[in-house]
């Protein structure tokens, strides 16, 4: 009698064993190529791996301050174009915001002495210099990503006059409060110095594995369950390979740069206590005055809220919000609820303040 | 997180939770299973063995989450991986030395040579940006705004 359910259980194995080759096939073994970032632009600058995208208008009237978009030093900037219909930039255009975007490129060894001082007196200035050139306007707005936030905000307190606001999204402030990273980068755990004077510059596998560490579960095993559920979803398989496209190009990040981050932001949290100096300069987000935004990502694992929740209390800006998002880290610019419904306010946020 | 914050005994108590619990899970779906029933029982229910699979994969999933992101939490972790890049790099850093030393040895540029080549270029690239800009400033001081 056991073989009715015997034949059933082969039979759904050998629908599964189906599937479950589909989507090895698609997820690892021979991922369909995937186009990213293809919102219409043109590079208006370069200087060493740096390129500086500016992205032609769609909608008919464009307001007159341009938004410059610095992301991370980590991963490649176009999570925020990932695909048409998924794209922070699509978004931030159509509604006539004129847009630039800075690709910091895949530092090479020659680069590992770029430090922060490179990156916010040389790199940002430089930017902000080609926009205003560019766009003719006297002023700039800037949306910093994760470590971009954290150098905008450096940035804005160091240059305010070249900034009329400043938007961050998931920015590491106040590096003191709980978190993976800030365990794994406490000093007694990590020694920076040795570690950059060996490598030279981080390298891509280092951090993509220790992003991984951080929900190992998640990253290795349910993933692919969920993918392998809806490998027949065609819509679900295109945004998973863009994503797992943009998660697998990784990029090394410059050891001067990693080794202030670690030491001065995640050992010491010099920013918040007031005492970083760039170029001799100290960096007192008190010189803060001009309107600010900050998104949040409420399950960021990443970049805990609590270390940017604060941010706006300690610059002197009268016009400030804070928006507390109920997603991920990466779900703030890819997920279609934020697409759908807060990067809109977002804009609407921005072109209040740009005329 | 400090060390006293830990606490180990709880996460090895959690630890062993969750092996139970996915246990007892795997047990109970073979227990459901017709073919470890008698063969008079068999067959009078519905049993779909895909759904119990799923239901004890859920219950596996979960729990190893939370065991397992509690402990890459923990200091003891932290402190281990710390250590293990920390050998890492000790072993890279005498390894690269021992190479730039015999390629220098045999006058062949090493890698840092061409680092700082390379380093010189974009530093004059640098230069000739800001040169550029000297020039475009100087034959149009008052650029029209494009808007």
């Amino acid at each position: 009698m056991g073989n009715k359910y015997v034949d059933s259980a082969m039979q759904e194995a050998g629908k599964a064993r189906d599937k479950f080759s589909k989507a090895l096939e698609i997820a690892l073994l021979n991922p369909p190529e995937v186009e990213v970032g293809v919102t219409p632009h043109e590079v208006i600058f370069t200087e060493n791996k740096l390129r500086l995208l500016h992205y032609y208008p769609l909608a008919e009237k464009t307001h007159p301050v341009p938004l410059i978009m610095i992301f991370a030093l980590v991963n490649r900037p176009y999570i925020l174009d990932l695909k048409p219909g998924r794209s922070v930039v699509e978004v931030l255009l159509k509604k006539g915001i004129d847009v630039y975007l800075i690709d910091w490129g895949s530092p090479g060894d020659e680069d590992k002495k770029l430090d922060l001082n490179h990156y916010i007196n040389r790199y940002i200035k430089q930017v902000v210099k080609q926009v205003k050139k560019h766009s003719g306007s006297d002023k700039v707005s800037v949306l910093g990503y994760c470590m971009g936030g954290t150098m905008s905000a450096m940035y804005t307190a160091l240059y305010p006059e070249d900034i009329r606001n400043l938007l961050l999204m998931t920015a590491g402030i106040d590096y003191k409060v709980e978190g993976t990273l800030s365990l794994w980068g406490d000093k007694p755990n990590f020694d920076v110095d040795k570690f950059i004077d060996a490598y030279g510059n981080v390298p891509a596998e280092f951090l993509q594995s220790g992003f991984i560490f951080m929900k190992p579960i998640q990253n290795l095993v349910s993933k692919y369950v969920n993918f392998y559920e809806n490998v027949d979803n065609e819509a679900f398989v295109e945004n998973f390979l863009a994503m797992e496209k943009w998660l697998n190009d990784n990029i090394p990040v410059p050891g001067e740069v990693f080794r202030e981050f670690v030491k001065y932001l995640y050992q010491e949290n010099q920013l918040v206590e007031n005492k970083l100096k760039i170029n001799g300069k100290r960096v007192d987000l008190k010189e803060i005055k001009c309107p600010v935004l900050n998104l949040i990502a409420e399950n960021d694992h990443l970049v805990p809220p609590a270390s940017s929740l604060g941010f706006t209390e300690m610059t002197s800006s009268k016009d400030t919000k804070t928006i507390v998002y109920p997603t991920g880290h990466i779900g703030l610019s890819v997920s279609s609820k934020s697409l759908k419904a807060l990067w809109p306010e977002v804009a609407d946020w921005l072109i209040e303040r740009s005329k | 997180m400090s060390k006293e914050a830990f606490d180990y005994t709880e996460h090895y108590k959690k630890f062993y939770e969750a092996w139970e619990k996915t246990m007892s899970e795997a047990m109970d779906m073979w227990k459901k299973n017709p073919i470890a029933k008698n063969e008079a029982n068999a067959g009078k229910e519905d049993y779909d063995p895909i759904a119990q699979y799923k239901k004890f994969y859920e219950t596996w999933e979960k729990s190893s989450s939370e065991v397992l992101e509690k402990w890459v939490n923990s200091p003891l972790f932290a402190a281990n991986i710390g250590k293990a890049v920390e050998k890492s790099s000790e072993f890279k850093k005498y390894f690269d030395e021992a190479v730039e030393k015999t390629l220098k040895n045999m006058r062949f540029p090493t890698k840092g040579d061409i680092d700082r080549v390379l380093a010189s270029i974009n530093n004059l690239e640098a230069k000739v940006n800001d040169l550029l800009d000297k020039v475009d400033d100087y034959n149009k001081p008052a650029r029209p705004s494009k808007k």
